[in-house]
């Protein structure tokens, strides 16, 4: 995602004898600070009393540190970002820029150099007005910027030695918060003329056919999904939009209405199965919901509203939420789909569990835990940032039997839940990611490595860390005993791939 | 001359065979599948054995957008759907093949189709089903190209095992049928009959099926065929059409006469009567005593099997035709008797007054012998003077030639030919035909006797 401002305007310099105030970034500050904080006093750091109490003072009335010699707040926010005020004064050739934003016009100083040059200048009045604040500056010191706060010329001084002024490209990096001048060296805006341009911004993508800006969180509310092409709507990102210098990239779309969430979801899969994927309807439901449900493409309330959590696709939605075109490309393979790959749960044992506990003992019946080395379990969506994923719950069931359990993550694309992560791990489960899995492989399993070193593999034909409907603790797929040989073909093997 | 014999084989014994029996046709047509669907037709025939036929009849199912046409079928059949002018509807193709094809409409009602004449409605519904989910498994989980609606083939690189084998009520497995006694099987089977899908002989008692028909086995009243892998599906209604033929053994001509039949390793028909006519050529002289040996006969010319065998042979004398050629004495004996003329001429202007008259004498002799012995002797008894002998006697000498290399008989009793070094006597009828034995001994000569022409 990108937001830039690219705009011409003035470069200029003046030359004169100036009093300073700038932010500096000063590290060996922070690592004094750090050598206090765990504990030690000045004396032991310098082994000198007299620089010690120097530099106390110095500490204590940059209010860093309090009477006991201990960091203050604004101590340990120093070490957070070690920027330390100070003042200089000299004489110094400093380069300004003239930028225009909207109707009004902004000065900011670039660099700041302690030579001067040979050229002969104008003496002339000093009059830069409208002068933003707390943007970075090139200095001559060699890699160091520093964040500008005020110039002021000694008092008897009204007058500066003018350069030529040259106009220039300005760039601004809303994301970044970054600026630069002509092609340089990117710059940090700082607040205030991050704000002016912002605003701007604002201002400049209001009339735009797609819908709201949040430049704040950084989302386009979308109006109707019909100016978006094929691939701005897979993707969720609108790819590129420019007005009044303001240009966007990528950049997320959000969908905040029920009906066009129902209707993106169509769309969704509509490019999904018109790329040649093959799912059944029931698929595709689990799909939305960990694939595009745990995007940010939809706000929490359009997420959590009862038509999304229950949303299940079927012919006549395809029929009702895409165009005609688009409807008769894909009619006929629904047929296909509808008719023929309506995966119907078989009835076995593991049909009539209603919880975890019910599968893993059904699975101890015939494999319990001595005799099984290592449990791989091929996940699409182990983490999947929504409400139905329990995979923790899931695990915590398994670990009882299986010590070693390896999660391995096909490379389904979906936003993580890394809470869910973080539990999954602490029960001493592994988690690892072969992409080529998904490649090569529909469906999901459970591999069982034997401590004899032979094999058992089970189908699932859902998520099994979604196993079950959270209303009626009915499974939603099935788990299938299938022969090893199986999950092998044109020198793809499943059970190489979940170990490598 | 016509002298006939007759053979009778009536009698004759065939050790082991078959006789095809026309049940007629089954009474379910492609027509009635197609007209059963009302939602999805899908095909599993890897063998190619009905799929066009279906296809092309099916046309409207397939130009309809709300009824799926799904076809299963091999790697080259789909690699050819454009060219066959299929250009809509979903296809996969397996390497997982069909024993016989399955089409089933709707997912709820099966055909079994041996070929397009012989199809088989499964009437129960659970089997169907069982059909479809297997045929669906395949569809699914073992295929290995794509098309749709005239896309390009394009491979299957994904495995989805989802769509589960399933578990069979009414289908049998061969091991659950090898376990009963039945009347009759396939060879893979120990069956009292065994069922061949074309003749061969084996050591029971044998019945012909269908030849699309891979396995089966069964009873009267129930038969299970192997519909794929090693799954059987049973099929108890009518199927008498499937049975083309029995086996027979020690069974005279008599009763096989007219019937279609396989014995002594290929199909034959024994027709009932079988009359063959041969003409056999001989000499002139000897051809009405020639009686022919109708045992040789009957072994050069009956290739095959017949009731009753009749030989009539036409026998001929010899004929002259153009492969035979008038014999090299005529033109020899007409350059000789030049020559003898032309040596008495010379010799008449070398003799005086006295041999003149000599030699007119041998000019005027008709028989060529004899006027060459004359002249002979004539050339040996004369002398001439110096002069003569010196200049012109050279000229003449005495004439040596084997008579009977010029001997001819007279052209109303006959001509002479000769053909590969024989030496024929053409007559123009049989009249003559003691003259002609008497000219040839008398003239020491070795000839067949021959007719001139008809």
């Amino acid at each position: 995602m990108k937001i830039s401002y690219r705009v011409n305007g003035i470069l200029n310099n003046f030359e004169s004898k100036v009093d300073l105030k700038l932010n500096r970034n000063r590290n060996d500050f922070k690592s004094l600070l750090l050598e206090i904080e765990s504990g030690k006093n000045l004396e032991q750091i310098f082994g000198s009393t007299a620089l010690a109490n120097s530099l106390e003072k110095i500490l204590k009335s940059r209010g860093l540190i309090d009477a006991s010699n201990k960091l203050t707040k604004s101590g340990k926010d120093f070490i957070v970002s070690p920027l330390l005020e100070e003042v200089e004064s000299g004489t110094y050739s400093i380069d300004y820029v003239s930028m225009p934003i909207g109707n009004e016009t902004v000065n900011y100083f670039s660099a700041m150099r302690r030579t001067i040059s040979n050229e002969k200048r104008n003496f002339s009045n000093w009059n830069i007005s409208n002068i933003v604040v707390d943007n970075q500056m090139l200095t001559d010191r060699k890699d160091e910027c520093v964040f500008f706060k005020e110039l002021a010329l000694p008092k008897q001084l009204k007058s500066v030695f003018q350069g030529q002024e040259k106009t220039v490209e300005l760039n601004v990096d809303l994301v970044e918060k970054k600026y630069n001048v002509e092609k340089g060296s990117w710059l940090f805006t700082g607040d205030e003329l991050f704000h002016k341009v912002l605003t701007y911004a604002d201002e400049a993508l209001k009339n735009n056919p797609y819908g709201r800006f949040d430049l704040m969180n950084n989302l386009l509310y979308v109006e109707t999904l019909k100016d978006f092409s094929d691939k701005e709507l897979v993707s969720g990102q609108l790819e590129n939009y420019s007005s009044k210098g303001i240009t966007v990239n990528n950049y997320p779309l959000c969908i905040d209405q029920v009906v066009m969430a129902k209707q993106y979801a169509y769309l969704y899969m509509y490019y999904r199965l018109n790329e040649d994927a093959t799912y059944s309807f029931k698929e595709m439901d689990e799909i939305l919901q960990n694939e595009v449900l745990t995007k940010n493409i939809f706000t929490d309330s359009v997420k959590s509203s009862k038509t999304m959590l229950e949303f299940q696709f079927d012919f006549n939605g395809f029929k009702d939420n895409l165009d005609t075109e688009k409807f008769n490309n894909l009619a006929y393979k629904l047929r296909v789909l509808e008719e023929f790959l309506d995966l119907k749960i078989v009835d076995n044992e593991f049909s009539k569990a209603k919880n975890y506990k019910e599968i893993v003992s059904k699975f101890a019946t015939s494999l319990s835990g001595s005799t099984v080395n290592e449990l791989f379990m091929v996940m699409g969506y182990p983490f999947a940032k929504n409400g139905k994923t329990k995979t923790s719950e899931m695990i915590q069931e398994f670990a009882k039997e299986y010590q070693n359990i390896t999660i391995v993550k096909k490379g389904n694309e979906h936003i993580e839940n890394e809470d869910i992560e973080k539990k999954v791990r602490s029960l001493g489960v592994k988690v690892r990611e072969n992409k080529n899995i998904k490649k090569a492989f529909h469906d999901r399993y459970l591999v069982f490595e034997l401590t004899n070193k032979t094999y058992e593999v089970y189908l699932i034909t859902c998520e099994i860390g979604q196993f079950f409907n959270s209303a009626t603790n009915q499974p939603l797929g099935s788990i299938i005993k299938i022969n090893p040989n199986e999950v092998s073909k044109d020198n793809v093997n499943l059970i190489h791939l979940v170990k490598e | 001359m016509i002298k006939t014999h007759e053979f009778n084989n009536l009698n004759n014994i065939v050790n082991y065979g078959f006789i095809y029996e026309q049940h007629g046709n089954c009474s379910v047509t492609i027509d009635d599948i197609i007209s059963d669907v009302s939602a999805s037709l899908l095909i599993y025939d890897t063998k190619g054995s009905v799929f066009l036929e279906l296809a092309s009849k099916a046309k409207k199912i397939i130009n309809n957008q709300n009824v799926v046409f799904a076809g299963l079928v091999s790697h080259t059949m789909i690699k050819d759907l454009k060219s066959k002018g299929i250009v809509s509807g979903f296809y996969r193709s397996t390497s997982s093949n069909s024993d016989i094809a399955i089409a089933i409409a709707d997912k709820i009602n099966a055909y079994l189709i041996i070929d397009t004449k012989n199809i088989i409605k499964i009437p129960s519904k659970k089997l169907s089903i069982e059909l479809f989910n297997y045929v669906n498994h395949l569809l699914w989980s073992r295929a290995e190209f794509e098309v749709l609606n005239n896309s390009a083939p394009k491979k299957i690189t994904e495995i989805r095992l989802s769509v589960v084998i399933p578990t069979f009520e009414i289908i049998q497995t061969k091991s659950d049928l090898q376990g009963k006694t039945y009347e009759y099987g396939t060879q893979n089977f120990d069956a009292n009959q065994v069922l061949l899908t074309k003749p061969k002989e084996v050591d029971r008692k044998a019945l012909l099926i269908n030849s699309n028909i891979g396995s089966m086995i069964g009873n009267e009243d129930q038969y299970y065929i192997r519909v794929f892998d090693e799954y059987y599906a049973p099929i108890s209604r009518e199927v008498s059409f499937l049975f083309e033929g029995k086996s027979f053994s020690n069974e005279k001509f008599q009763t096989l006469v007219n019937k279609n039949t396989w014995f002594d390793g290929k199909d034959r028909t024994i027709e009932s009567e079988k009359v063959f006519e041969v003409v056999e050529v001989q000499p002139l002289d000897s051809y009405k005593q020639f009686e022919p040996d109708f045992e040789a006969l009957y072994k050069q010319l009956v290739k095959e099997n017949y009731g009753k065998v009749r030989i009539n042979v036409d026998v001929k004398p010899i004929m002259i035709d153009s492969t035979y050629q008038i014999s090299p004495k005529y033109a020899k004996r007409a350059k000789i008797e030049a020559f003898v003329e032309e040596s008495l001429n010379k010799l008449q202007k070398l003799a005086d007054d006295d041999s003149q008259k000599i030699l007119s004498n041998i000019k005027a002799i008709k028989w060529v012998a004899e006027k060459i012995q004359k002249h002979n002797e004539f050339v040996a008894n004369n002398e001439f003077g110096d002069d003569t002998l010196k200049n012109k006697k050279s000229s003449v000498s005495k004439i040596n030639i084997n008579i009977e290399d010029i001997t001819i008989p007279q052209e109303l009793l006959g001509k002479l030919y000769t053909k590969k070094n024989q030496q024929y006597l053409a007559l123009k009828d049989e009249t003559r035909l003691a003259e002609a034995k008497a000219w040839l001994k008398e003239n020491n000569q070795d000839a067949i006797m021959v007719l001139e022409h008809e």
